[in-house]
């Protein structure tokens, strides 16, 4: 018998992540890679298993608690040898009393991440003492410019205005710049908070019957982020169909021959619109960018990592495909399927959200006819398919059927105008028509 | 001893200790104010700033006809009746300090005329005329002002040695009038006294009259005086005073001062000591610094967190306006507000003739701090309104930031320099650049024209006068 610890793993270039789920109590019994807690990253979450099989004798984390690479999170007892991992006891005895300034510096190391967690909380509370104290002087010849009221108006919030950039003349600060400021914190807390109110509920039982439901952790993390992309984006959607009759013709005999491949996969229609998507972007750089807002610039990718929303029973996830130019069509249906399956088991990597530059949300496999998606910031448009059906179709002389896809494209309205969105979304339904012209 | 409950106490009733009182009754608070003279407004109003105003209005416009003179207007030689000035002062006085007390009813502050000295952290006793009681407070704010230093070897017994409380009372005006310190409080002395017909000596320990301010911004003023009184000996001490008979005979050191000098009658204004050490604070945990300051953080707090202290007992300057903002900070800190005492500077104003005033940074300092500045300074005899008003003494420099032209500081010499000061007060707390300063228009033909034609001095756009 042996105790063993169980560490947060390698998560990426993450810091300070909170748990938002402890699966595991004292007595538990456990296989090796059950999972023990759920990390909140970015917009995913991710499980963290256990290396070990066994009993857990000590659960040094509970929900809230923040942890990085290496964070102590329990004790377990191993049933049998494999030594290679140290005892607990011994980096224990070997740990001076000094390193706890260090860790707030130094990256954590596997081993000596012996105390975590709860200190992360004193920060905060000698901020908030701090707060009451502020000052907020101004002596002559100093960096930054406050007048009078300013300092009383920072001070009454809070704020301390060595933090804050004036973009006044001459660099004076101004009371718009200590909004900003309080807003971004604000917004940067996440949760309700950054909300502009609440819904007030009544007591709906005098109506019939309630029950209640908890939020999935997918939708607790993801509601505030889809609040502030409705509330600070302007949305604008553009709405297009497109006459894949083709496109669906050539899928057919992939589809065919990937049959009688070595390697098959099932091919659909959304790696041929990531093709076409990719190709649009190249032509219209502007929907494959970023806004800078304080700066009044337009930060334009060039790279194509493109966010595709997978529906899981948890709720809506969104994996990036990365360098989506630089790859084939059946190589993206093979990624985007493995992509799918992680998302499902709940087994994305932070890296496996990041980075993306362009999204598609494709509903068309579930129905409707068109829907408004919502941007994924800092993303500035997405694109949202609904489903293929046959039309008719006029060709001049006589109804024909043909394959039409609806689909629509949201784009925020303070980068991109409204001729700037339709001819992207004319541009796309031409590619959707025929993919040869994304050769031209 | 009758005990009683307090909500927020002021300990003091000048100029800091009132505007504490006020405001606090004004933010809800439950007021008690604690003044040993029966009336308000403290040294400032009764013995300092305001008399004194009164007698040296007089001493301006005895020199103003006596200037007119060679440009042919002639009055004859003004005669004095003491009485009649004295009731003037008074009057004046006696306006302020009723002004006051019915404020202090309207606002229902309680008020007793008595002392009080600590019990402990909360406790007070207080003695009236008619009682001894023990307050025990919530809230309390020292307010107790400051006095004149006394040197040691100066007969303060004798009649003719005088503090400036003595010497605003105006009993008589005597022939030689020494004046030991030269100081703001020693020169407004020695100009009133002047304008009177006195001979005026200035004895100064210092190298230079005004220690703080620059030497080219008092220039005009220390060329004034060299010319108007019998004698300045500066970086001299004087050893004792010895009182005759006949005069007062003043033993002095210094290297171009004489051995002795007599005078029929001696101020001493050699600086003030704050009141800290009546108050028994050794039965408090409040500190006080070496010097008697009681030392207090940017929200006016003492070591005791709900004690306040401001003005004069916590130190340097000893100005009236610093105690009245200081007062305002403590009685919002105290209901819960978020203040804090921040000024970018506290103007200082020597009344004399030329007056002499400044803000901020002085250019001595700026060098000490080592920052980078550009400097304005904008002689008078280029200013017509100045010429106009047989007013040509005088000079207006500002400093500026080098790299971001934002006011550093500024100092002004000339008739009316303390009402002109604001301008350069209100351009340093606002942040204002050269630029701003040579950009806003002042009226012509004024004295105020000059603080701007040193902003533009400083930025090499003046046109009145040569461009260095």
């Amino acid at each position: 018998m042996a105790i063993k610890q169980i560490l947060i793993p390698d998560i990426g270039d993450f810091e300070d992540v909170p748990i938002i789920d402890v699966y595991i109590k004292v007595g538990d019994i456990i296989d090796s890679d059950s999972s023990v807690v759920a990390l909140e990253s970015e917009k995913a979450v991710l499980d963290v298993p256990s290396p070990f099989a066994g009993t857990i004798t000590k659960v040094l984390l509970k929900e809230g608690d923040t942890v990085s690479k290496g964070s102590l999170v329990a004790e377990i007892e191993v049933a049998s040898e494999g030594e290679e991992e140290k005892p607990v006891e011994e980096p224990k005895k070997e740990q001076p009393e000094e390193p706890k300034k260090e860790e707030k510096t130094e990256p954590p190391k596997q081993e000596e991440k012996q105390e975590p967690v709860a200190e992360d909380t004193q920060p905060v509370a000698a901020a908030e003492e701090e707060k009451s104290d502020l000052i907020n002087e101004q002596a002559p010849g100093a960096v930054y410019h406050a007048t009078p009221s300013l300092r009383t108006y920072a001070r009454e919030l809070g704020v301390d205005l060595a933090r804050v950039k004036g973009s006044g003349p001459n660099g004076r600060i101004l009371h718009e710049d200590v909004q900003a400021l309080v807003k971004k914190a604000l917004s940067g807390m996440g949760t309700a908070t950054a909300s502009f109110g609440k819904i007030e509920l009544e007591d709906f039982s005098k109506y019939g019957e309630t029950e209640r439901r908890k939020l999935t952790r997918i939708q607790k993390i993801s509601g505030p982020h889809l609040q502030k992309s409705w509330q600070i984006i302007p949305h604008v959607t553009q709405y297009d169909e497109a006459d894949v009759t083709e496109l669906e013709a050539l899928r057919r005999t992939i589809k065919e021959e990937m049959k009688r491949s070595d390697d098959p996969v099932s091919i659909s229609i959304l790696p041929f619109i990531v093709k076409a998507v990719v190709a649009a972007l190249k032509k219209f750089p502007e929907m494959n960018a970023s806004f800078d807002e304080e700066r009044g610039e337009l930060i334009l990718k060039h790279y194509y990592h493109i966010g595709i929303a997978v529906d899981t029973p948890e709720g809506l996830v969104v994996p990036v495909l990365k360098d989506a130019d630089a790859k084939s069509v059946t190589d993206i249906a093979r990624e985007l399927a493995t992509l799918s399956q992680k998302a499902r088991e709940r087994k994305l990597r932070p890296e496996d959200l990041s980075g993306g530059s362009f999204s598609i949300s494709s509903l068309g496999g579930i129905g409707g006819t068109a829907f408004t998606p919502l941007i994924n910031p800092p993303q500035v448009a997405i694109m949202g398919v609904s489903r293929l059906s046959k039309k008719p179709v006029w060709n001049g002389k006589e109804f024909v059927p043909r394959d039409i896809l609806p689909f629509s494209v949201a784009y925020d309205h303070r980068v991109i105008d409204g001729a700037a969105g339709v001819r992207f979304t004319t541009y796309l339904a031409s590619l959707l028509g025929d993919l040869r012209r994304a050769l031209l | 001893m009758q005990e009683k409950k307090a909500d927020l106490v002021v300990l003091g009733g000048g100029p800091g200790g009132y505007s504490a009182a006020f405001r606090a009754a004004d933010l809800g608070r439950k007021v008690t104010l604690i003044e040993k003279s029966s009336v308000l407004g403290g040294v400032c109003l009764n013995v300092g700033c305001i008399p004194s105003k009164t007698l040296l209005h007089l001493a301006e416009v005895i020199e103003d006809a006596e200037k007119l003179a060679p440009l042919g207007v002639t009055f004859g030689k003004p005669t004095f009746d003491l009485e009649k000035i004295r009731a003037h002062r008074d009057s004046v006085v006696g306006t302020l300090t009723s002004g006051l007390d019915s404020l202090c009813k309207a606002r229902k502050v309680e008020r007793i005329v008595g002392t009080g000295t600590f019990l402990s952290d909360t406790e007070l006793k207080v003695v009236t005329d008619k009682e001894e009681l023990k307050l025990t407070f919530e809230d309390l704010i020292i307010a107790v002002g400051s006095r004149s230093v006394q040197i040691p070897g100066i007969p303060y017994d004798d009649e003719r040695v005088w503090d400036s409380t003595k010497a605003l009372e105006l009993t008589h005006i005597p022939k030689r009038l020494a004046i030991i310190g030269g100081g703001i409080i020693g020169l407004e002395v020695a100009t009133m006294y002047h304008a009177l017909g006195s001979e005026i000596t200035i004895i100064e320990m210092m190298d230079s009259l005004i220690p703080p301010a620059d030497r080219d911004l008092k220039q005009p003023l220390v060329k004034k005086l060299k010319k108007q009184y019998s004698a300045i000996y500066t970086s001299t001490k004087v050893e004792k005073v010895e009182a005759t008979k006949e005069a007062l005979v003043l033993h002095l050191k210094g290297e171009k001062a004489p051995d002795s000098l007599e005078a029929d009658a001696v101020l001493v204004a050699v600086g003030r000591k704050a009141n800290s050490d009546g108050i028994a604070l050794e039965n408090t945990s409040i500190k006080a610094t070496q010097r008697g300051w009681i030392e207090v953080d940017k929200k006016l707090r003492t070591s005791v967190a709900h004690v306040f202290a401001i003005g004069d007992v916590v130190g340097d300057p000893m100005l009236a306006h610093k105690s009245s903002h200081q007062g305002k900070v403590a009685a919002e800190v105290a209901s819960g507000h978020s203040s804090a005492f921040t000024p970018m500077g506290i103007p200082s104003v020597a009344y004399t003739s030329p007056e002499v005033a400044w803000i901020g940074l002085t250019e001595q300092e700026a060098k000490e701090k080592g920052l980078a500045f550009k400097k304005g300074a904008f002689p008078w005899s280029a200013n017509g309104r100045a010429l106009s008003a047989v007013a040509s003494e005088g000079v207006s420099k500002a400093l500026y930031d080098e790299k971001t032209g934002r006011l550093l500081g500024a100092g002004i010499c000339g008739r009316n320099a303390g009402e002109l000061i604001s301008e350069a007060v209100l351009a340093l707390e606002m942040g204002a650049v050269a630029q701003d300063i040579g950009l806003t228009i002042h009226p012509h033909p004024t004295l105020s024209e000059t603080f701007a034609l040193a902003a533009e001095l400083a930025e090499g756009t003046a046109t009145d006068t040569l461009n260095r």
